[in-house]
């Protein structure tokens, strides 16, 4: 599950980078922390924290985090180490990776996506345990 | 080695009177006196400060508001010598973030806890020891040379090296220990009302206006024009700080 650093709002411990509604970003994100969009991405996004995408926001990026929580769209792969979480809003075209998800009713995946495939390190070179296409 | 103490000019007046005597007898009483240089609203602060490093003077003290305070700060980056600081006046955004406030300074003053820490510098060679503030309409910034953002309309940039907490601008809380700055890109609703709807929070070494250059307001209010581009200077002025500070 989310850790104490996935809880929204101001003050979050964690937090490196917030891309507010009026934002828009161009290149590629590396950080350690926490990332929160509102905004919209594209390019790459890659981070050691989690990754927070908001029920507006638009990413047009592959994504890398350790866990996550989408409620908007994202065109790109993802890659979460840990838990994810897809609110019923959320929109994916693209492929899943992750070692743990959930789904809410209504949210939506054109792509494949790979649950609980072990040591994501070296998970492309296996088999991955579950694949589900859902266009 | 003495300490030096530079009066801003504002301190001249009737007002501040009791205030300096009651400071003065102090400074006194902890053994910490020295000489003082009281500025007339004319007087260069530059050829003072420069002249004291050169004497290697033990400390020099900043006493006044936040305009000294950045300027002596930024006249003293890279020097060996700590920057001590009596905020005396209007509240000292600086001071405050430093953990010093005018009933404890004499006391911080005598601790001698001395932290190197990081400056922030523009293109145009400003140096500000707490924030920047940048308004821009349409502004394209580019963050450390990687990343490309864009708002439109009007926009307020804050770029902080440090900051007391009551700012309370979501994100990461500025630490001018770590090499970085912190850059919070606000966008506010037009009219009489003005309340932020949208707050972008990033940590980064370098900020290029990429649309610019802009006006900019440095610590204590100072106008600047012709910003392009601010950056940080990592571990560049000894400062004598309280332990109320934040970081």
């Amino acid at each position: 599950m989310f850790n104490k650093n996935g809880i929204a709002g101001a003050g979050r411990e964690g937090i490196e980078t917030i891309i507010g509604s009026s934002v828009k970003i161009e290149g590629n994100f590396v950080c350690q922390g926490g990332i929160v969009i509102e905004g919209e991405v594209k390019g790459t996004i890659s981070t050691a924290g989690f990754l927070e995408v908001g029920e507006k926001a638009i990413v047009i990026a592959d994504v890398t985090a350790k866990e996550g929580k989408i409620a908007g769209e994202v065109r790109g792969n993802i890659r979460v180490e840990g838990y994810l979480e897809l609110s019923a809003s959320a929109k994916i075209i693209g492929d899943i990776e992750v070692m743990s998800l959930s789904i809410a009713r209504g949210a939506i995946i054109k792509g494949k996506c790979h649950v609980n495939v072990g040591d994501l390190k070296t998970a492309k070179n296996s088999k991955p345990e579950v694949s589900n296409d859902n266009e | 080695m003495n300490n030096v103490y530079i009066y801003e000019h504002t301190l001249a007046s009737k007002r501040y009177q009791k205030t300096l005597e009651r400071l003065e007898t102090r400074l006194t009483d902890l053994g910490l006196s020295g000489k003082i240089y009281r500025l007339a609203p004319m007087t260069r602060v530059e050829e003072i400060v420069r002249d004291e490093i050169r004497k290697k003077s033990k400390t020099i003290v900043a006493v006044g508001s936040d305009l000294l305070i950045s300027r002596v700060a930024s006249l003293m980056a890279q020097s060996d010598i700590p920057l001590a600081i009596i905020p005396i006046g209007e509240n000292s955004i600086c001071a405050t973030s430093l953990g010093i406030d005018s009933e404890n300074a004499c006391r911080i003053l005598a601790a001698r806890r001395i932290v190197t820490l990081d400056l922030g510098k523009t293109n145009t060679g400003s140096i500000f020891l707490s924030q920047i503030s940048v308004t821009a309409s349409n502004p394209v910034i580019l963050i450390d040379k990687e990343i490309t953002a864009r708002t439109e309309g009007s926009t307020n940039i804050q770029v902080v090296n440090v900051l007391p907490d009551e700012f309370g601008y979501r994100g990461p809380v500025a630490s001018p220990e770590d090499g970085r700055l912190n850059a919070y890109i606000l966008k506010t609703q037009s009219g009489f009302l003005k309340k932020d709807i949208s707050q972008s929070s990033f940590v980064c070494q370098c900020l290029e206006f990429v649309s610019g250059p802009y006006k900019a307001i440095l610590d204590g209010g100072l106008e600047t024009a012709g910003i392009k581009e601010i950056t940080v200077l990592p571990k560049a002025l000894s400062v004598i700080v309280g332990k109320e500070r934040k970081f």
